[in-house]
């Protein structure tokens, strides 16, 4: 198909990357509360619950992700989670967003100066 | 406090999809978060999730472009018809007999139970095809909000006659605002447009029905127009049968 922005590279975001590469580490155990659980603990960013069910519609809605709805447990108060799986094109994606990311590093040096 | 702020996230949470409160609920029984910060997390996702169904055009142009031009069609027959109705009613309640005609109540039924159904089945319709265009966003949409506000006007309206004023209001209520409100309530849950099938055989045949009665054939000229009602049924079921494809699917539908 004919693209008008065929010259646009269409990256990941930081975010989803984070999402993806939660998921990827988790593997089978991968559902919402851990990846966020996951995210904070990395980044020692707060994530929230909105941010994180909205990019988790929108890597799924881009063939990144899979999720369908898991077994209820007690300590969820008998409520089901919410699996996620990240696909082919998912793993794909974040590996070429970590090789731009390394590659755009490479000799550059985030030492702080003293420039006094 | 907290047994509030319990009470608001479970309220709040009702307007997410069932899987998804189910597993957001489920995520914040699991981390033990406070129930104010639980509250704050599902109002953010609800403002998100909202906010995304507005993003796309189906809300926005399918029922300015398809559902309002129609909706006006019906207005005009569909006040006609009420006041007719309300007319009858309070005649009858006064004199015995119907209004206009002098008829008994038992007489020239057939008509009047049409054009009743007629109304309703217009009305239905008409939340209907918006319930399943604007999906979830319907019930925040201006044509919603403004179809109440008509309605709370002309109860306010009517308000200086007691029995006149109660009249009015069951008659509205039951022919159009309650099966619009219905009809809105089952297009935002249907993910088909199987109804409007029947719906579009019912209004032809109470269409050719009113026509064909010999009786008060001018009045039934008057509330239906023949010349204008087959086209929008038509109309209106190809509209809805066509932006209906648009529709976006919820999570886990294949």
């Amino acid at each position: 198909m004919f693209c008008f922005y065929h010259n646009v590279i269409e990256m990941l975001g930081e975010f989803e990357y984070f999402i993806l590469t939660a998921a990827a580490r988790l593997g089978e155990a991968a559902y919402g509360a851990a990846i966020r659980q996951e995210i904070e603990a990395t980044t020692g960013r707060r994530c929230s619950i909105g941010a994180l069910y909205t990019t988790l519609d929108r890597l799924e809605s881009k063939g990144m992700l899979k999720t369908w709805m898991g077994d209820a447990t007690a300590q969820r108060g008998g409520r089901a989670k919410r699996m996620v799986c990240v696909t082919a094109k998912g793993i794909r994606e974040a590996a070429a967003f970590y090789d731009a990311v390394r590659r755009v590093s490479r000799g550059a040096s985030w030492q702080m100066v003293d420039n006094s | 406090m907290n047994q509030m702020c319990r009470w608001l996230t479970d309220l709040v949470s009702r307007l997410l999809e069932p899987d998804d409160r189910t597993a957001v609920l489920g995520d914040f029984a699991e981390s033990g978060e406070a129930a104010w910060q639980a509250l704050c997390g599902v109002a953010g996702l609800v403002v998100r999730r909202q906010s995304e169904l507005w993003k796309h055009g189906g809300p926005w142009i399918a029922p300015v472009s398809l559902v309002a031009p129609l909706v006006i069609l019906f207005l005009t027959p569909a006040f006609r018809t009420i006041s007719w109705i309300g007319q009858q009613v309070v005649t009858f309640w006064h004199m015995g007999v119907r209004y206009e005609t002098g008829l008994p109540a038992g007489q020239d039924t057939i008509r009047m139970v049409c054009s009743i159904l007629l109304v309703i089945v217009w009305a239905w319709s008409g939340g209907f095809g918006l319930g399943l265009l604007a999906h979830r966003t319907a019930w925040q949409h201006p044509v919603v909000l403004a179809s109440l506000f008509l309605f709370l006007l002309r109860i306010m309206e009517s308000t200086s006659a007691p029995p006149l004023a109660l009249v009015w209001f069951t008659v509205w209520t039951s022919l159009v605002f309650a099966p619009f409100l219905l009809g809105v309530w089952r297009g935002s849950r249907s993910l088909e447009p199987g109804p409007i099938w029947r719906i579009a055989a019912a209004m032809v045949i109470l269409t050719a029905a009113i026509q064909t009665v010999d009786a008060q054939r001018m009045y039934a000229r008057f509330l239906w127009p023949a010349s204008v009602l087959p086209f929008a049924a038509i109309l209106w079921q190809y509209a809805l049968l066509f932006t209906a494809a648009k529709r976006r699917r919820p999570i886990g539908v294949e």
